[in-house]
């Protein structure tokens, strides 16, 4: 069934696409966050 | 709303029971369980601390314990009710109440939730396992500022891997959160018909995901520079100390407001429901939640307008906080022109949501006071700071975290809590928190310092005072740990939509919830929203 923000768990590929986009947007923003900082460390204050 | 059809749980295979059933449990409503009662039981062993820097307080000079010690409960105190109380509170509410509100069957990622969580109590007994070490508990408050806190001893080590574990569990709760809301809401569910709790949730869930790793940042660093002889934060090395002020505080002002977006939530749900009227300003409660949000990010250096920055820098962030105010203005108006002309009542979750409205906003008012640059070189590390901050996290996000509790427990355990006792709870506990925090302000404007375990004598009577209360404060949290073991244990068996004004897809499921809802997708239209009039 389509629903406003995609499809139900497992209903079909495409939907657990979306998830697993979703969650590799958001752990490779937390990464580069974290990596950033660290760099800004490293240039010095 | 055509179809709120329920599935039982017969179709699933035998469920493992006793401790395995929480060991691996992967359902959200489990988790949530596992989440308030841990967060429940950090906010007693928090307590407890809170209760030994107060009866050190209680009177001018050394009494009980020794000043080492006596900082190492405040640092303690506040990373346990930061990162062990009031954030786990939150995602616990999240876990139970968001997959119910938007119609979905779980959350999105079910492992990786039971995960979340059980990274705590192994965070936790790490960090409190350096109160037995010999170098003892971190004592440089939670802030954690080189070059003091790189002073100490070799706990160092253990306090920085459990914070590093504690930003995991965030961010992994934070990924969940926002790939549920994104992915599973019900057909209909669009994303302005989604209530206020999940809305401010989403956007928690964004601020957790942008700062989090900015902590876990700059505790690397510290490690690294303890360990492993680098000068991030050594100024004999090159480094500068007050970079890590800059970074911290980068993560920490979005952290006060992942503390209270969610709270800001729970009351837009409740606020309605006892005043039997639709939300006021439902679309502008979204776009406030979200400015300050972004705001958050801009206003950082106001922790440390003492350092000696430039005086453009110290306007700049000034202004910027000050106008955090508005949305948060527009919110406190939404939330009185939902109650005016409401057909009110005054079950204990609306005590504690009007408590709420009332209390933080005083919170609110003395960080105006802070904001001021040439004020706050007379308030900054004073008690007034102190006062300040629990009134924004003690009767804010304290007070919403007990008032969808009592909003939600017939809810989750399908009884009905004790009323009476819940009012005693209430007014005990208002009472209590302004006797304990309200003195603090005085204290504070006369010049009394934070953080210390001695004091001069002019400064006795308001200390005792406020300890007073702060007994008095623990002693009616009992009460409420009661209440909830009560309510759990049995109880008036409560209706599926408990209160009479209730509105939102979870109100549709039976009391207790059953283990799995909305397996078949409900369909979702305006009337089953709680913004939209439906009461008129």
């Amino acid at each position: 069934m389509r629903m406003s923000g995609g499809h139900r768990p497992d209903d079909d590929a495409r939907h657990r696409r979306r998830i697993r986009a979703t969650v590799l947007l958001l752990a490779g923003t937390v990464l580069l966050i974290y990596i950033g900082f660290i760099a800004r460390g490293v240039l010095g204050g | 709303m055509t179809d709120t059809t329920l599935h039982t749980d017969e179709h699933h295979h035998a469920r493992p029971k006793g401790l395995a059933r929480w060991l691996f449990t992967t359902n959200h409503k489990e988790i949530g369980t596992l989440y308030l009662v841990f967060s429940l039981m950090m906010f007693i062993v928090g307590g407890a601390m809170a209760m030994i820097i107060r009866a050190e307080l209680f009177q001018p000079g050394l009494q009980l314990v020794d000043p080492e010690f006596f900082n190492q409960m405040t640092t303690m105190h506040a990373l346990v009710m930061i990162f062990g109380a009031v954030m786990p509170a939150f995602v616990g509410l999240a876990n139970w109440m968001v997959p119910m509100m938007i119609g979905g069957p779980d959350m999105a990622l079910p492992r990786m939730n039971n995960w979340s969580f059980w990274l705590l109590p192994f965070a936790f007994v790490i960090l409190l396992s350096t109160l037995f070490m010999p170098s003892g508990a971190p004592a440089s408050g939670w802030t954690l500022y080189p070059p003091l806190s790189l002073q100490g001893g070799n706990s160092f080590a253990f306090v920085i891997f459990a914070i590093h574990l504690m930003g995991i569990s965030s961010i992994m709760g934070a990924i969940n959160i926002i790939a549920t809301i994104l992915n599973l809401r019900a057909p209909g569910m669009t994303l302005l018909r989604m209530p206020l709790f999940v809305w401010t949730w989403l956007i928690t869930a964004f601020l957790l995901i942008a700062v989090m790793p900015v902590l876990a940042g700059a505790v690397t660093m510290l490690l690294t520079d303890r360990y492993f002889d680098t000068s991030f934060f050594n100024a004999a090395g090159g480094g500068d100390p007050v970079m890590y002020q800059h970074i911290f505080w980068f993560f920490g002002h979005p952290e006060v407001y992942i503390m209270i977006l969610p709270a800001f939530g729970i009351i837009s749900e409740i606020i309605p429901t006892f005043a039997r009227k639709r939300l006021f300003g439902y679309t502008s409660m979204v776009y406030a939640t979200a400015s300050i949000a972004f705001l958050s990010f801009i206003v950082w250096a106001h922790h440390m307008f003492t350092v000696g920055m430039p005086l453009g820098g110290e306007l700049f962030f000034m202004y910027a906080t000050m106008v955090i105010a508005v949305p948060t203005g527009i919110k406190v108006f939404n939330w009185i022109s939902t109650m005016w002309r409401g057909s009110m009542t005054f079950e204990t979750p609306m005590l504690f949501a009007i408590a709420f409205v009332v209390l933080f906003t005083i919170g609110g008012f003395s960080g105006l006071m802070l904001a001021i640059v040439p004020a706050d070189f007379q308030y900054h590390d004073t008690y007034f700071v102190v006062a300040h901050f629990h009134y924004v996290l003690v009767t804010g996000a304290v007070f919403a975290i007990m008032a969808g509790a009592y909003y939600w427990l017939p809810k989750w355990t399908g009884h009905m809590y004790d009323e009476r006792l819940g009012k005693i709870h209430f007014w005990w506990s208002t009472i209590a928190v302004n006797v304990l925090f309200f003195p603090q302000h005085y204290l504070g404007l006369a010049g009394m310092p934070r953080r210390i375990p001695d004091y001069s004598v002019q400064f006795a009577d308001w200390n005792m005072v406020s300890s007073i209360g702060g007994f008095a404060f623990g002693l009616a949290q009992l009460l409420f740990a009661w209440i909830v073991i009560k309510c759990v244990r049995g109880g008036e068996q409560a209706p599926a939509r408990v209160w009479e004004g209730a509105r939102g897809l979870e109100w549709t499921v039976p009391s207790p919830a059953p283990l799995h809802t909305f397996d078949e997708p409900p369909q979702v239209d305006d009337s089953v929203t709680a913004h939209k009039d439906q009461l008129a």
